[in-house]
């Protein structure tokens, strides 16, 4: 073994420290740079708490046999959490950030999830009730992602034909008056929607339908239906609509590229 | 910038110390942009190892990439610490993530990350010990510059980290191990402290131990065990050979020559053929083998002080652990205090010593420990010694209780009795109280075990020897250099390690074997016998006393001729061993008269004394300044003398050595008579108190004393 370098920092070495302007931004650092209201990376080591890391302490809870230190979803992620598809999930409170507030004239809901069975209905995220709301879904071999306002509902869809780690997204723009959907960085469907979305104040869960919720066939689940089977880590929240440029960088910076 | 790097003190590294040692601090604030310190790799090829030290100190709220490679096609790898699982990932070019957890509790950490591009793969330890690793990557390259200290960062993450002693080297590097400084074993560098990863009070309790006896941190050898206390014996041969790989793959094999087995790792496994095997004493040898071995530090009389090399390739093991984290961090604790402050004067540290007496197998271990007991050796501890080789034959068992108990080595069978370690207790520092060698041992973590370990270290000892399983009679430690070793200065561990035959026998010191245990110096020698002042020499003493010590029974070839005399030297000994320059004391003797007359009782000590009469009896106590096991005194009589006629033996009492007090009942009937004590020496030669005043069945007894005086009265 040749030593070809031993810096035991007992002489002063001021000025070699380099800022690094050619330093990429992680994942998590364009996530905070755009100011979520929440977001759960969803690397812990151990439960029951799965931590918030936008500052505003919106902490989720791990609920049934969660399996940590799964494969990440992305290269540069720590971890990611395995689901059983039966009672693993992880419930968030109710916060004025996220739903029981009014009105949201945006929203912004970005998750990265691997899943067993393409082909059966498994809920990513929702929060909300049956009245309003809004979720991100696997059924039938393909990807769902939607919101929904009393009579009103935008429910989305692509194909979804594998088991592969990928990036959803749901961007909902009350100015632009739009709902898209995104898989991997790239918007596959986007239609006209609401100018905003009052409170819908029915918990959010990740894993699993919340207390209440609605699906693109008009089915209204409850009671933590639809549980996921997969792996699922960084869920993001935003009361902004980030545009098409800003998610496919959180794309193109999760997986490395 | 969201954060910042500076040189300081509080940021190096303990085990290396220097003058203005430093090590490098990382600052963070909210934020996302890093600061790194650049090395140049360009031209480098092949392996690369980054080994660095990392204590996560304050950091919290999300990663930091301490260690980033970085090539012409961008950031190839790099090693973020995460505070929030404790954790260290190494991304390798985003075609693998390793990832290690680091051990709560420990302040630092020794990570190392080796990547291969030639062969495709990559490697990450955390103190020494390989946590993951993968092959088969198609797109590593060796990075052409190495940056360090916060080059990214989560937003969230704040607080301060610290980075020391960073290797960049083509091949494993490992931890930083220290060159010990003593070939003896009292050096802390000497010993490997083993602890269980997957136990946090055993990560606590290493972190205690390291801090309270300076042990490096690569001799901590971390590996996730089972918490219980007993493990299966193909689980106990995978730790040893983890251990024996560690202390290969990190330069210590050479270097250590002690093992703790620390608290939270399994003390005990069940051997393939139903037995109970002790871990700490299976570990002395690392070879594989089961086998008793002869002990190459062991000696019946004090050898010199054992060496690395002496132990070639044995070791000395200790083990600590209790029902408890504060039961085991208290135990190392007071393995400290012990150390400074010593036993004093020893007034409250007898050495209680209990020779079994039964069974053709131990009388080499008896006529070992009889002699010792009588033995200039033993006299050098300067304990006070309460011993039933005191009689002959020794009686056993002899002790129902102990009390001012510093030591106690006995060879008893099963359990204490109960209420055996009594109040006052004593400094308690050592218990050897071995079990009949057919019994198996109680576990430690258990609070209703009675076995003798067990009691004594919950009674307060500091430490105590056990057993896990039958041990033979060849592997039992011997009395005598245990204690010269202690005297001499040693540590626990190396008296334990000098007074057993044996090595992997099934007995095991429990405790802190870096405690030294500083024996009472103050106190006097006695020299002689001499023909003449002139010819004097204080070459070697014939007898060491204590220093409350004021009586001492010569006898064998040290005594005077019949009829003839011979000069003494008695020279004070100080707190610190050194003996008084001048020569105090010369005194001669004459055979057949003990070196002084055995005392005679504090009361009564004046004529005409008044005995208590208690109904129809005469209730004599004779009280003594001492305990008759610090005086000559064997036997006191009660002596008799009827008006006018002989004087005579009334009642002969044995004495008690921690008895300081007599007690005798006559009737007082028929004649007039008076009473005195005689106090007998170990050589015969009485010393009598006065005579009591004539007592007669008529003899008006004293009426008590109103100390209350009548009011006054009021006209």
């Amino acid at each position: 073994m040749t030593v070809i370098e031993h810096i035991d920092f007992e002489v002063p070495l001021w000025g070699e420290f380099t800022s690094p302007p050619a330093a990429q931004p992680s994942y998590a650092d364009l996530v905070l740079a755009s100011q979520p209201v929440a977001c759960w990376p969803l690397d812990e080591a151990v439960g029951p708490t799965a931590s918030d890391a936008s500052g505003n302490a919106i902490n989720g809870t791990y609920e049934g046999p969660v399996q940590f230190s799964a494969t990440p979803l992305r290269p540069h992620a720590g971890r990611a959490v395995t689901l059983n598809g039966s009672d693993a999930r992880i419930t968030v409170p109710n916060d004025d950030l996220i739903n029981s507030g009014a009105p949201y004239s945006a929203k912004t809901c970005v998750a990265w999830f691997a899943t067993t069975d393409p082909s059966a209905r498994q809920i990513i995220f929702e929060q909300g009730g049956s009245t309003r709301g809004l979720a991100i879904y696997v059924d039938a071999g393909r990807l769902y992602v939607g919101m929904w306002s009393t009579s009103s509902e935008w429910f989305l869809s692509t194909m979804l034909p594998d088991t592969q780690p990928h990036m959803a997204a749901l961007v909902f723009d009350g100015a632009g008056k739009t709902v898209t959907g995104y898989l991997d960085g790239v918007e596959f469907d986007q239609v006209a929607g609401p100018g905003s979305i009052y409170t819908h104040p029915n918990a959010p869960c990740i894993g699993a339908i919340g207390s209440e919720g609605r699906l693109h066939d008009g089915a209204e689940p409850s009671d933590f239906d639809h549980p996921f089977a997969g792996r699922i880590g960084d869920v993001s929240l935003f009361n902004t609509a980030l545009d098409t440029q800003a998610i496919s960088s959180l794309h193109r910076t999760g997986v490395g590229r | 910038m969201s954060a910042s790097l500076f040189q300081s003190s509080d940021a190096a590294f303990p085990d290396r110390p220097r003058d203005g040692g430093q090590g490098l601090a990382v600052e963070l604030a909210a934020g996302a942009t890093g600061q790194a310190l650049s090395i140049d790799l360009s031209g480098f090829e092949g392996p690369l190892t980054v080994r660095l030290l990392l204590a996560p100190n304050t950091c919290v709220g999300g990663r930091v990439a301490v260690v980033v490679g970085r090539s012409s096609g961008g950031d190839g790898c790099a090693l973020r610490f995460d505070p929030i699982s404790r954790s260290v990932v190494l991304d390798v070019g985003g075609e693998a993530v390793l990832a290690g957890d680091l051990p709560g509790r420990l302040a630092w950490h020794s990570v190392e990350i080796v990547l291969d591009a030639t062969a495709g793969s990559a490697e990450l330890w955390v103190n020494g010990i390989g946590v993951a690793q993968t092959s088969g990557l198609t797109a590593l390259s060796v990075p052409t510059e190495l940056l360090m200290g916060a080059v990214y960062k989560d937003h969230g993450a704040t607080g301060t980290l610290y980075l020391d002693e960073v290797v960049v080297a083509d091949g494993y590097v490992g931890p930083v191990w220290v060159e010990p400084s003593s070939e003896h074993m009292v050096d802390p560098t000497r010993w490997a402290v083993i602890y269980n990863t997957a136990s946090d009070e055993s990560q606590q309790w290493a972190e205690h131990y390291r801090a309270a006896r300076s042990v490096p941190y690569a001799n901590l050898i971390g590996l996730a065990l089972d918490t219980a206390e007993t493990m299966g014996q193909s689980a106990f041969e995978a730790m040893r050979d983890d251990i024996a790989a560690y202390l290969n793959r990190n330069s210590l094999d050479s270097r250590v020559g002690g093992i703790i087995v620390g608290h939270g790792v399994p003390g005990r496994y069940t051997r393939s053929d139903g037995q109970a095997g002790s871990v700490a004493a299976q570990l002395q040898k690392i070879d594989g083998y089961e086998i008793e071995a002869a002990n190459p530090v062991a000696a019946a009389d004090l050898p010199t002080r054992p060496t690395i090399a002496q132990l070639d390739g044995t070791r000395i093991t200790a083990r600590i652990d209790g029902p408890t984290l504060a039961d085991s961090t208290q135990r190392v604790d007071r393995a400290v205090t012990i150390g400074h402050e010593g036993l004093g004067s020893g007034a409250d540290a007898k050495l209680w010593f209990d020779p079994i007496t039964t069974g053709p197998i131990y009388e080499v271990f008896v006529d070992d420990m009889l002699d010792w007991a009588s033995s200039l050796d033993r006299q050098a501890t300067r304990l006070r010694f309460e011993s039933t080789a005191a009689t002959d034959p020794p009686t056993d068992p002899a002790f129902s209780s102990v009390s001012n108990d510093g030591f106690y080595w006995g060879w008893r069978t099963t359990a204490p009795p109960a209420g055996f370690f009594a109040e006052p207790a004593g400094a308690r520092v050592f218990c050897a109280g071995l079990d009949d060698l057919t019994a198996t041992a109680p576990t430690l973590r258990d609070m209703a075990s009675n076995s003798w370990a067990a009691t004594a270290l919950r009674m307060g000892y500091a430490a105590a020897c056990g057993t896990a399983r039958p041990v033979s009679v060849s592997a039992l430690p011997l009395v005598r250099p245990f204690f010269q070793a202690l005297r001499a200065g040693w540590t626990l561990g190396e008296a334990w390690g000098a007074a057993t035959p044996a090595v992997r026998a099934g007995i095991e010191l429990i405790g802190d074997p870096l405690m030294c245990v500083p024996l009472p110096q103050a106190g006097w020698n006695l020299y002689g016998p001499f023909d003449a002042y002139e010819s004097a020499s204080a070459d070697q003493p014939i007898a060491h006393l204590r220093d409350d010590e004021r009586s001492v029974l010569i006898s064998g070839p040290d005594r005077p001729d019949n009829e003839s005399s011979a000069l003494y030297l008695l020279r004070r000994v100080d707190a610190q061993g050194r003996e008084g320059a001048d020569v105090p004391i010369a005194v001669g003797h004459r055979s057949g008269v003990a070196t002084s007359p055995p005392p005679v009782p504090t009361w009564p000590n004046r004529s005409q004394w008044s005995p208590r009469i208690v109904g129809g009896s005469v209730e004599i106590v004779a009280e003594f300044a001492q305990p008759f096991g610090d005086t000559v005194i064997v036997r006191v009589d009660l002596v008799e003398q009827e008006l006018g006629g002989a004087i005579t033996v009334a009642e002969q009492s044995e004495i008690r050595p921690s008895d300081a007090a007599v007690r005798f009942t006559q009737p007082i009937e028929g004649a007039t008579r008076r009473y005195r004590l005689r106090s007998v020496g170990a050589d015969g030669t009485p010393a009598d108190s006065p005579w009591s005043r004539w007592l007669s069945s008529t003899s008006p007894v004293p009426q008590p004393i109103d100390l209350v005086p009548s009011p006054p009265e009021v006209t």
